[in-house]
């Protein structure tokens, strides 16, 4: 019971989030320690583990679960996902578009309902979060097809401009040489995009 | 319009764990509208890129694409903004959602300091954000369609044309005196033009 208390509560981490105690609103209600904290949303619970057993050292597993949560959930986890969404989509396979889907739920809310059970555990045992090989191994596996499906996805969009919307190969070229330079030299990729559609525009008026 | 309002009510808080992204919200939508979702792929391929990208480059705090991109469906679909157009007024509505994200910071701090109850705290800021979220997409609806009515004579890129002065200065974090002598040479130099 006290479990799906903290599972449900967990699903409104962001609710009352505040520049003065950021997610600390939500902690507080299942801990009574109103504090500064923030880590990645979906180890709420993980982290729910460190305020029972250690509290003194929150701030430091705070942090600690946020570079790994925010490493796994947003450079891992969701863009795969959304990829593997987009590349269903562009195929026109839009029934196996719940696939994607399944498998994001699955793995965030696994998290969040063992999560709790995992951080005691290893408080308890005095050993280092994350250092299992199914996290260090599900990371370098996510990593691969990341990277594999990024490299679909872009010859994907090459596709599109050059049949679909019959663009010119040279402009196209030039275009992907200004994109990766603008993310080599870490410009704003959306202001040279909005660049690219205006020409675009013109070209088709 | 309201559909989509209520669905991605502030995908940063409530749908978060389940539904928050364009890409599994537009062919729910398509459903709904009973429009064909491929003439969308577009507007979701460039929101995705753009997601995708901010994350990889590490910005603190990326502008609010999955609501711009269900603004982007919105203008198109309902308004009949032609799509690239609908694209570039979706980004100024990513960039939009973002100060309203702010803003809600604001106003959590409020409630947090004045109701005692944490759960009607929880209830108050959920029931604010879909109040806050569904009146700016309804405003967008019509502000979209009001200049659609006036610009739709016109060389339809002038909207992007518009766009570009606002993401260059979001781009340079100009003060307030920069960008009040930035608007009077646009307003004069228009001016001019017009005359001639």
């Amino acid at each position: 019971m006290a479990n799906l208390k903290r599972i449900l509560l967990s699903m409104f981490i962001q609710a009352v989030i505040t520049r003065e105690y950021m997610q600390g609103f939500i902690y507080n209600m299942l801990n009574g320690d109103l504090s500064y904290v923030n880590t990645n949303p979906y180890f709420t619970t993980m982290m729910l583990g460190v305020f029972d057993i250690s509290p003194g050292k929150k701030d430091v597993y705070a942090s600690f679960i946020a570079t790994f949560g925010d490493n796994f959930i947003w450079n891992h986890l969701r863009p795969i996902v959304l990829i593997t969404a987009l590349l269903l989509m562009l195929n026109g396979l839009y029934s196996y578009l719940p696939i994607p889907l399944l498998i994001y739920i699955v793995i965030v809310n696994t998290i969040r309902i063992y999560g709790y059970k995992y951080s005691v555990v290893k408080l308890n045992a005095g050993e280092i979060f994350f250092t299992e090989f199914y996290w260090q191994g599900m990371l370098r596996l996510m990593r691969l097809i990341k990277f594999i499906l990024l490299g679909s996805l872009f010859a994907y969009v090459l596709y599109l401009f050059l049949f679909y919307l019959k663009i010119n190969i040279y402009y196209v070229i030039i275009s992907i040489l200004i994109i990766l330079l603008y993310i080599v030299k870490r410009w704003n990729v959306e202001f040279f995009v909005i660049i690219m559609i205006i020409l675009l525009n013109i070209r088709i008026l | 319009m309201f559909a989509a309002s209520v669905i991605s009510i502030d995908s940063r808080i409530l749908a978060q764990h389940l539904l928050s992204e364009p890409v599994f919200l537009i062919p729910f939508l398509c459903i709904i509208s009973g429009n064909d979702i491929s003439q969308f792929i577009l507007i979701i391929l460039i929101f995705q890129i753009f997601s995708i990208f901010s994350v990889q480059l590490g910005k603190f705090s990326p502008p609010e694409y999955q609501a711009g991109a269900v603004s982007a469906f919105m203008f198109n679909a309902l308004s009949g903004i032609y799509l690239i157009n609908a694209i570039a007024l979706g980004i100024l509505m990513a960039y939009v959602f973002n100060w309203i994200n702010n803003f809600k910071y604001n106003i959590n701090a409020k409630i947090v300091n004045t109701f005692k109850n944490s759960y009607l705290c929880i209830v108050i800021s959920c029931i604010s954000s879909i109040i806050i979220y569904m009146s700016v997409y309804c405003a967008a609806y019509y502000c979209g369609t009001f200049i659609m009515h006036y610009v739709s004579n016109m060389n339809a890129s002038i909207i992007l044309f518009i766009s570009l002065p606002i993401l260059y200065l979001k781009q340079q974090n100009v003060n307030r005196m920069q960008l009040l002598l930035f608007l009077c040479s646009l307003i004069f130099v228009s001016i001019l033009i017009w005359l001639i």
